[in-house]
């Protein structure tokens, strides 16, 4: 299971740094995530990423499943394991956000967007919201 | 072309003649604030509250427009809402955790656009911006990563 710590905004992910990406976010550390569900419902987060090769950041959010990903090359240095050279951090320093979440349960937002196709009255379904690089800021030094 | 909308693009020239509402950094409070004070915004009250007019994928000005009508994106009037912040963040982090997987979008050498899948692995609150010693790596993607000014 992946770890988590306290409530924060800043998200971490596991890589390979001799994958693409790594690659990518050398020449431009712009990143979005985007996240979205079957509902429809989806967020998007836009930020600045770098790559973080520290083993005690490393050693903290390690899972053994990346084993699976990252593979064994046997040579008994470069097994997948936390002390891997290749296993890296992305950490996303969120500038801003975006997201829609349903307000309704799924059999509401099916009766107001019905009546919205009968009526062309476009239905009031979701939570829109968005957060900007003030606000997340504001947050994390709101952080204990 | 109605005079409404003549005026609108007329405003729109002299602005970006005066270079006063460049495409701003989303980190820019002070620049933000100058657009959300744009003379072209909507003379809606929808379009003139700050919060609506952040709302949108992107922080520069609204530059294609293929009506001259108000309100005319009313999904956005009818659902847009500002909460407290933490219940703004709240929800955005509980959404965050049940999807577990996103698509992680980056920019290529060559300039496109690409993503692939990716599982969150954890969260942080702090975000410090410190240079990471990186001496395992075989490369230095880390090291020029962190000197990036952009």
């Amino acid at each position: 299971m992946p770890r988590q710590e306290g409530n924060g905004i800043d998200l971490i992910f596991h890589a390979n740094t001799e994958s693409g990406k790594t690659d990518d976010l050398q020449n431009d550390p712009d990143i979005n995530l985007g996240f979205l569900n079957n509902a429809g419902e989806w967020a998007s987060i836009s930020g600045k990423a770098d790559i973080v090769t520290d083993r005690d950041l490393v050693h903290k959010y390690y899972s053994p499943a990346l084993k699976a990903w990252i593979g064994d090359l046997g040579d008994g240095k470069h097994d997948g394991g936390p002390e891997d050279p290749r296993v890296c951090l992305i950490r996303v320093n969120a500038k801003t956000a975006q997201y829609a979440v349903s307000k309704r349960t799924s059999v509401g937002g099916f009766v107001e967007f019905a009546k919205g196709v009968a009526t062309g009255e476009t239905p009031s379904v979701n939570k829109l919201r968005y957060l900007d690089d003030k606000e997340l800021q504001q947050w994390r030094s709101q952080a204990k | 072309m109605s005079l409404a909308r003549t005026s609108r693009q007329t405003l729109r020239c002299a602005h970006l003649a005066t270079n006063r509402v460049p495409r701003i950094s989303s980190s820019s409070s002070a620049l933000l604030k100058q657009t959300l004070t744009s003379p072209f915004n909507s003379t809606s009250s929808r379009h003139n509250n700050t919060f609506y007019r952040n709302f949108r994928t992107t922080t520069s000005i609204m530059s294609f427009s293929n009506t001259n009508v108000e309100n005319a994106d009313p999904y956005k009037s009818k659902n847009l809402e500002n909460p407290e912040l933490e219940d703004k963040v709240g929800d955005l982090i509980a959404f965050v955790e049940k999807c577990k997987f996103c698509m992680m979008g980056t920019r290529t050498s060559d300039g496109l656009i690409v993503s692939r899948c990716m599982a969150l692995a954890g969260k942080v609150r702090q975000f410090q911006h410190t240079q990471l010693p990186n001496t395992k790596l075989s490369k230095h993607k880390t090291t020029k990563l962190a000197a990036y000014t952009n």
